[in-house]
């Protein structure tokens, strides 16, 4: 038997015949029954009030009924009320699943939800001898159940029953003796109700009698409540001896002491006196402790409630939220990252303060802030240990206003309504073409632009990312500025060529497959022809075709399909592949300049190096493998070129290779170049914000006056590090992000495997 | 006898004990009369069928006052919809049907509650099975209500896989995969 059967078992043991001494029959009947003793009792106590303290009784008066399906209950029985009556006298109705509504000449009661009230009519003016405080009201009203609820402000009720409560829990005494005045407040609107448990006229217990439970408070004549409970270390089970105890209403109709603060030596114990029918929010709190919050509801004067109550100890993160000038930010919204909702946020005060319960404990986690005027920022990798608190200071990335026009076709023509998105804002261009779109200002951020049907999207892809512009505003509304104009000119080219065979005969109808690999997508096309046909001669043409990529041509005869090569379409221009399907190769190596080893390609790298036939313009990929060794298959004899693809040569750092390849036989060839490092690095801001979107940016010197700019935009992992690669000769890069000023990391001496810790400087506002 | 053994399940009973299931519909449960809105009909029916439903409350809310509350409302609700109850010889499991309902809406507004007189009733057996109880009670009252509906229905009430399927209205495997959930939960705060 396992631990959890054993406890189910003892469980199942003890609650077996808990409850075999309860009887609900009584309780039953008389919620579905009125019983007699009940039906009398409160017209019994009205007619005993109303002949010992007053002659006169007033039966003349009249009550408007309106009822959906409620009853008339008489000594007799019960009759269905019509839809609308009057009623005279003494009275007892009853509600069914409708409210019946009552109106006298000085007030409307609505009585609801299977509710039973019973009214005995006194004069007005015998009433009045007796209390100044009241108003106007003439009946005594007996509530079994239900609600019952006064509209009219400053109406008074005399209430015989101690089942009769007022809004603020004030419950009244049932003997005649003790009637009591009960007065609706300035707004008006007393709701009566009693919780349908019938008359509660225990009499009182002497304090300390009962340890806990519902007991008849005489001077007050009401019911009160002690509640007792205990308070323990949910790991441990250690009673924790200082704790404080809030009691708080949970409805309008909860009384009872507010606040109650139990210290010393009390082993977990707490009694809490004087807590009235109704619903409570138990809060309790212990230094070092999460507080505990329990939802108790006092139904009846038989519960007895025993409140067991487990703290577990709570992590705390406070923290002050800046904007990008170090002003402190009001109404910043502060939770967990990916767990907004359902794990709570806070809002920062005045002060920019704030402070958040919910941080896991002893659990990396990420913070994120946002205000809408201000920005965002994501603190990763905080950990606040069990039952500790942590500060954190908050810097908001400050919020980039980008406007500009969105164009289409070489004349320019404006495009209305095309849809413009940074970040989660989007707008849409106005009939001029022009946006305006405030986006937080985070790394460097993206804007697109979609139209058409098929939408065509566009991206805000600077050529150099490092150097996009954007500027510090001093308008209030923003941080910075960016200006992006979008120009949809569908810039396509033309592929032309001839496929032949080894020996020179043209491949006549075979189909050629059409792939992109690179350059274009997201640019300003969605499609481009997929294949095409070659002609008797063995030549083939492609019209169409998006200019700013590179595609790749595979041959299919029947099943078979092989791999030609690859053509760049750098500018919207006619450009000439010809494929000879030859068998010979080309073996090569990679081969470091410095300690001369082979040195592995890096994948991405490699799919942007290629082989050109000398005076053509297809190149033929290179298949790269670990070892740092590569082929080149299926191409025919000639001089060839190896090197990078248009600006993928400029971060490979390759010296560009001459090989002759001769017919039928494989080559062998060493290409130079330089090891490439990769780096790890976690960029954060001087309050260790992270930073998102950072830029890595270095230069690579060609001979003697050619350098060429590298950058790279640097992905960020779930714990907030980066990788780039860099040759292993480079002694610097430059990392930077929009919004902080660029910093330079030495790379001389550093050890790869080593962790880089990058800070970003805000740059100075002007 | 293949229904009496399905009942039998609902109540969670052996054999032996069956005979005196309250859980059974008692040959003095008088639907019809019920259906006339007899109120010695009602009273008949209370007496045969409060304490199945009164000690399935106690299991789900951990509060004997709160249980007997609950239990008043499911004979309420009976009598208010007795118009409408077709009787199948299912009372019983009408009854436990109503009754795990409206626990399991009181468990969602008010959380649970860890009754005292699980330690005072057990004061004559091992004060390890006391404490045992207690400390499952507690664990039960961490559980969102609907965990702690599978194991109660599974563990206290002893219902089988099917029945609980039955009686919840979902599909035998989705219980098996709540209870396998249940289990896990309670496991993490289980001391």
């Amino acid at each position: 038997m396992s631990d959890f059967e054993k406890a189910f078992a003892a469980l199942r043991a003890s609650t077996e015949d808990a409850m075999a001494a309860v009887d609900v029959s009584a309780a039953v009947m008389l919620r579905t029954r009125r019983r007699r003793a009940i039906r009398w009792l409160p017209l019994a106590a009205a007619a005993l009030i109303a002949m010992l303290v007053w002659r006169d009784l007033a039966l003349a008066r009249s009550v408007t009924i309106v009822a959906e399906d409620g009853w008339l209950v008489t000594p007799t029985g019960q009759t269905t009320l019509p839809r609308e009556s009057t009623l005279r006298g003494d009275f007892t109705v009853r509600s069914n699943e409708h409210p019946i509504i009552m109106r006298s000449s000085n007030w409307t009661a609505t009585l609801a939800g299977h509710g039973e009230a019973a009214f005995a009519w006194l004069s007005e003016d015998n009433v009045k001898k007796r209390s100044a405080a009241l108003t106007g009201a003439v009946a005594v009203i007996v509530v079994y159940a239900g609600v019952l609820s006064f509209s009219e402000p400053g109406v008074a009720l005399r209430a015989p029953a101690a089942a009769v409560l007022d809004r603020d829990g004030k419950a009244y005494p049932i003997a005649a003796s003790e009637a009591e005045n009960l007065t609706g407040g300035a707004e008006g609107g007393i709701t009566v109700r009693d919780r349908g448990h019938g008359p509660f006229d225990q009499p009182g217990n002497a304090a300390g009698e009962i340890p806990s439970g519902g007991y008849w408070d005489a001077s007050r004549g009401a019911v009160r409540f002690r509640l007792a409970g205990e308070v323990f270390d949910a790991s441990s089970g250690r009673p924790i001896d200082i704790f404080e105890v809030q009691v708080a209403p949970a409805d309008r109709a909860s009384s009872g002491p507010r606040n109650h603060r139990v210290t010393g030596a009390t082993d977990g114990h707490f009694l809490v006196d004087g807590i009235s029918l109704g619903a409570w929010h138990i809060t309790v709190r212990a230094a070092g402790y999460a507080p505990s919050r329990q939802l108790l509801t006092l139904a009846a004067v038989a519960d007895d409630p025993y409140l067991v109550v487990p703290l577990t100890s709570g992590a705390k993160l406070t923290g002050t939220v800046v904007d990008t000038r170090g002003e402190p930010v009001e109404g910043a919204e502060i939770g967990l990252g990916n767990c907004k909702a359902s794990c709570g946020t806070t809002t920062s005060d005045g002060k920019g303060n704030f402070v958040l319960k919910s941080a896991p404990e002893d659990t990396p986690f990420t913070l994120a802030a946002s205000h809408p005027r201000y920005g965002n920022a994501m603190l990763p990798n905080l950990r606040v240990a069990e039952g500790a608190t942590e500060h954190v200071h908050v810097v908001l990335s400050g919020i980039l206003k980008v406007t500009g026009h969105v164009y289409r076709g070489p004349e320019h023509a404006p495009v209305a309504g095309a849809l413009v998105k940074g970040g989660e804002a989007s707008t849409l261009t106005d009939d001029s073409g022009a946006y305006e779109l405030f986006v937080p200002l985070e790394g460097h951020p993206v804007v697109r632009v979609v139209t058409g049907t098929p939408p065509v999207e566009m991206e805000s892809y600077p050529e150099e990312r490092g150097a996009e512009p954007v500027r510090w505003a001093t308008a209030k509304t923003h941080t910075a500025e960016l200006n992006k104009d979008f120009f949809l000119a569908m810039e396509t080219g033309r592929l032309v060529g001839r496929i032949s065979e080894a020996d020179g005969a043209p491949v006549v109808g075979a189909r050629l497959l059409i792939a992109n690999t690179m350059g274009w997508s997201k640019r300003d096309h969605q499609t481009f022809p997929a294949e095409t046909t070659t002609d008797a001669g063995g030549r083939y043409r492609i019209d169409d075709l998006p200019a700013h990529a590179a595609y790749r041509i595979r041959l299919a005869r029947g099943d078979d399909e092989q791999p030609l090569g690859t053509v760049a379409l750098d500018t919207p221009r006619e450009v000439e592949a010809n494929f000879v399907l030859a068998t010979n190769e080309i073996h090569g190596r990679f081969i470091d300049v410095h300690d001369r080893e082979a040195f592995p390609m890096v994948q991405g790298m490699c799919d942007g190096i290629g082989a050109t036939r000398v005076g053509e313009d297809a190149f033929y990929p290179l298949k790269c493998q670990g070892d740092g060794t590569f082929e080149v298959e299926h191409i025919p004899a000639g001089r060839y070129r190896i090197a990078g693809i248009g600006n993928r040569l400029r971060s490979l750092k390759l010296a560009e290779t001459y090989v002759d390849v001769p017919a039928r036989a494989p080559v062998e060839v060493h290409v130079e170049g330089e090891r490439l490092l990769t780096w790890t690095a976690r960029v954060t801001d001087a309050a260790g914000n992270f930073v998102r979107e950072p830029v890595m940016r270095y230069e690579v010197q060609h001979g003697e006056n050619h350098r060429t700019l590298i950058t790279s935009s640097v992905s960020v992992s779930d714990e907030g590090t980066t990788t780039f690669s860099t040759p292993a000769s480079l002694p610097e890069v430059v990392i930077e992000a929009s919004g902080y000023a660029p910093a330079r990391v030495q790379l001389v001496g550093r050890d790869p495997k080593a962790l880089l810790d990058v800070r970003l400087a805000r740059e100075p506002t002007p | 006898m293949e229904r009496f053994a399905v009942l039998r399940g609902y109540c969670g009973m052996t054999a032996a004990l069956a005979r005196l299931d309250p859980m059974n519909d008692s040959p003095d449960d008088d639907a019809a009369g019920l259906a006339r809105g007899e109120h010695g009909a009602l009273r008949a029916i209370i007496g045969n069928h409060q304490q199945a439903v009164l000690r399935l409350c106690r299991r789900y809310t951990g509060s004997a006052a709160i249980a007997a509350e609950l239990t008043q409302d499911v004979f309420v609700a009976l009598w208010e919809a007795r118009a409408s109850y077709r009787h199948e010889g299912k009372l019983g499991r009408y009854l436990l049907a109503i009754a795990r309902h409206r626990c399991l809406r009181y468990l969602e507004r008010n959380g649970r509650f860890v009754a005292l007189d699980v330690d005072v009733r057990l004061a004559g057996d091992s004060a390890d099975a006391g404490a045992v109880a207690r400390d499952l009670e507690r664990a039960l009252a961490k559980l969102a209500p609907e965990h702690a509906d599978v194991l109660v229905l599974r563990h206290l009430e002893e219902m089988s896989v099917q029945e609980i399927a039955e009686l919840t209205g979902v599909p035998e495997g989705t219980v098996k995969s709540r209870l396998h959930r249940a289990a896990a939960e309670l496991r993490k705060v289980y001391p």
